[in-house]
């Protein structure tokens, strides 16, 4: 991404702004500010009116921001789901303080896609203030999803070729991912967790008469749809993290350290089988969690640190036609290599060290 | 020759005028609603005097400080946000402090 220097971060491009519609609200009426013409206008400014998104959109865009101020990109809820199970109710308040140094960046609001690039990534202006219906994919999506689904998807991953769905159909993130699940409206209304409820993007939305019993495609046909995801087969090896720790430096900023990543493709179970993703095997991928990741923030802040596996569901975003797995049968059938074993978890230096 | 002639181009023109409707067909509807620009004009420059160039140091030129109408505002706010010169003169470029982070975070 290219750097945008300070003074783009705030350029109003009065051209393209003027053919905006939100170029008829005046300035102060969303930014408050003072009405003089000084550096003393900036007093009071609120740099993010969308912030609360209902305060600062919700005026015009009633049917969507109340919904986008309670989803996943704006609460970042996710993450308290996956830390709240590992911990106690005790212990919330010093994982909150933790987050508001190192995850609180990357709350999403509504400018954070439509308007700017978001601030974790130094934000700035997209197109001189002019509204972005659809957010640009390397500037606001990958901006923030960019050491996991960014390096799959653009293939930047050395050796692993990028996602069949960029490199020929050049597919955006919001081609597949609707307004709706963005917003955290519809099926993802009130989800607590990116895997949690109604399955999000479906690859049958596109490739219906490919999928299961009656495609004709024989591998299909043989696996049916509860057996394998479609990434079992059409993925190829990813990203796992393991045992990230963060801290702050003695001015308050925030760092992390991954101890160890590698790049590795694992079928697992399942383990979030259910009526949405009744799949047996599935890739699983290594979260960078670790019992005492936060440790710099209090002891023992995830006593039910085993409450969820650290071999998660994952739809790595590098799907192939052809993979690994789809070459024969014994690409999988009697190769143990493809397969999550205790060998391979137990080889790992976050595991050595608990054994 | 001539009617020959005649006939290779009412093919080519017509070809061309299918090809150019296709590609019109295909194309995506990039269209936006239609601004009321005078609207806005009129409601944004409603002072009597004509509102200044903005100036290399806005610090000097305030302006008034009550009772200004919000499109008053509004025009005090572009001059200077809409003005390339005063932004990178004004700007201030962030120290890059190096990040201790280590991974792919």
């Amino acid at each position: 991404m290219p750097p945008v220097e300070a003074w783009e971060k705030v350029w109003v491009d009065r051209e393209t702004y003027a053919s905006d519609v939100h170029a008829f609200i005046a300035c102060t009426a969303c930014h408050g500010g003072q009405p003089v013409r000084s550096m003393s206008a900036h007093e009071g400014l609120i740099a993010d009116p969308s912030a609360d998104p209902e305060a600062g959109c919700g005026a015009c865009h009633p049917n969507i921001a109340p919904y986008a101020a309670d989803s996943l990109h704006a609460t970042l809820r996710g993450y308290d789901t996956a830390l709240y199970e590992r911990s106690i109710p005790e212990n919330h308040a010093a994982l909150e303080f933790m987050q508001s140094y190192h995850c609180n960046e990357c709350h999403a609001t509504c400018g954070d896609c439509h308007i700017a690039q978001p601030d974790s990534v130094g934000g700035g202006l997209l197109e001189g203030h002019a509204f972005v219906r659809q957010p640009p994919m390397s500037q606001t999506c990958t901006a923030c999803h960019g050491s996991r689904v960014k390096n799959e998807y653009y293939g930047l991953n050395e050796g692993i070729p990028g996602d069949v769905h960029l490199r020929q159909a050049r597919l955006a993130c919001t081609d597949c991912h609707s307004g709706d699940q963005m917003h955290g409206m519809g099926e993802a209304q009130g989800a607590e967790h990116r895997y949690d409820g109604a399955r999000e993007p479906q690859c049958e939305d596109c490739h219906a008469d490919q999928i299961g019993v009656g495609s004709g495609i024989l591998q299909h046909e043989i696996h049916g749809t509860e057996i394998l995801s479609c990434q079992a087969c059409h993925s190829v090896a990813y990203t796992n993290c393991t045992n990230c720790h963060v801290d702050r430096t003695e001015d308050d900023v925030p760092f992390y350290k991954i101890e160890e990543h590698s790049v590795g493709f694992y079928l697992g179970r399942n383990p979030l089988r259910s009526a949405e993703r009744p799949y047996r095997y599935v890739p699983v991928r290594h979260v960078p969690i670790d019992p005492e990741s936060f440790s710099a923030y209090g002891e023992d802040l995830l006593p039910n640190f085993l409450n969820r596996p650290t071999w998660t569901y994952a739809t790595p975003h590098n799907i192939q036609r052809n993979t690994p797995q789809t070459e024969s049968c014994t690409s999988c059938h009697g190769n143990a290599d493809i397969f999550l074993t205790a060998d391979k978890e137990i080889g790992r230096a976050s595991c050595r060290e608990r054994v | 020759m001539k009617p020959r002639h005649g006939l290779w181009l009412f093919f080519v023109i017509g070809a061309g005028l299918l090809i150019g409707a296709a590609l019109a067909a295909c194309a995506p509807d990039t269209s936006a609603p239609e601004l009321n620009t005078e609207a806005r004009t009129e409601r944004l420059v409603t002072p009597t005097q004509p509102v200044e160039v903005a100036q290399a140091d806005p610090a000097d030129t305030d302006g008034p400080a009550a009772d200004v109408p919000a499109a008053v505002a509004d025009i005090y706010c572009l001059d200077c946000h809409t003005n390339q010169v005063i932004m990178q003169g004004l700007a201030v470029e962030e120290e890059e402090t190096e990040s201790l982070s280590e991974g792919p975070g």
